[in-house]
């Protein structure tokens, strides 16, 4: 199965590459909002990027976490993974029309609104986010939701 | 009791980014047994000074708890209604058990999922938690 993974001595990430859109919900305190500032250390900090191995290029790491990246996010890149936190308050309906029409691929932190997001979900999309930790190692993972 | 705006949200008076009215606007909390208690149900941290928690990742600033502890926190120190779209079912479950002894509005227009069979008023009508998650699930599916 085609995963993401990025580790190093300290943080250990899993996440499943089986579909575009990835939605992660569940409760709160499970580290979506941690792994993304994690993520987006590796992304803007090449010192801590060095850190870590990883199954992909890096660079194809971006982060949104607020109204105002997003409104300069550029949909049309392609071969990138996108993790926009907090979905819920920052993404209108217009977003995720434009975010269906992205080449890219997108894990988003929301829960589920009254509407379906107006982009292809699968089954596989629906995801809850988990951490461990175990000899100083925060680890990350996800399960399908439904 | 429980007050949920649910499809009469006034978005005028609702605080809907709570991370950033709550980042701005506490730098600190009242050390009370309720707010320890919602920082623990709900992030498994500890409140250990009036600006510092100690989370499962580290000692660190309340401006790292969870959207959704920050959204019970805004909820149960402030009188004004509070997003819960961002809040996960554990962050609805700890709010219930705070508003068994005071008055708590929030507003959400999610599909929630809590089994408790408490009283709550949703859009101004009682009925039990229950009730509003089959309703909230029933909106979602239709």
């Amino acid at each position: 199965m085609a995963k993401l993974m990025i580790k190093s001595s300290k943080f250990d990430i899993e996440l499943p590459l089986k579909v575009k859109y990835n939605l992660i919900g569940g409760d709160s305190g499970t580290g979506k909002t941690y792994l993304i500032n994690i993520l987006r250390l590796i992304s803007d900090e090449e010192s801590f990027r060095m850190q870590f191995n990883a199954n992909i290029d890096l660079d194809r790491v971006e982060t949104i976490k607020t109204k105002r990246e997003l409104k300069a996010f550029d949909f049309n890149r392609t071969d990138k993974i996108v993790f926009i936190d907090r979905g819920d308050y920052i993404l209108t309906r217009e977003d995720y029309i434009k975010i269906g029409k992205s080449p890219s691929i997108y894990f988003i932190c929301s829960r589920i609104g009254r509407e379906a997001p107006p982009i292809d979900l699968k089954l596989e999309s629906f995801l809850t986010l988990g951490y461990s930790i175990k000899d100083g190692v925060v680890s990350f993972r996800t399960k399908e939701f439904i | 009791m429980l007050y949920i705006a649910y499809n009469k949200i006034d978005k005028a008076s609702t605080i809907f980014d709570v991370d950033g009215w709550f980042d701005v606007n506490f730098h600190s909390l009242p050390e009370t047994k309720e707010n320890k208690r919602l920082i623990k149900e709900i992030d498994h941290a500890e409140l250990i000074s009036a600006d510092t928690v100690r989370t499962p990742f580290g000692v660190t600033s309340l401006s790292n708890l969870s959207s959704g502890c920050k959204a019970a926190l805004l909820a149960a120190n402030t009188n004004y209604i509070v997003s819960f779209d961002e809040a996960g079912d554990n962050a609805f479950e700890a709010i219930l058990k705070t508003a068994k002894a005071q008055d708590i509005k929030i507003a959400t227009s999610l599909c929630v999922s809590v089994n408790s069979k408490d009283t709550v008023v949703v859009d101004g009508v009682k009925m039990s938690m229950m009730r509003f998650c089959l309703r909230s699930a029933s909106n979602n599916l239709l």
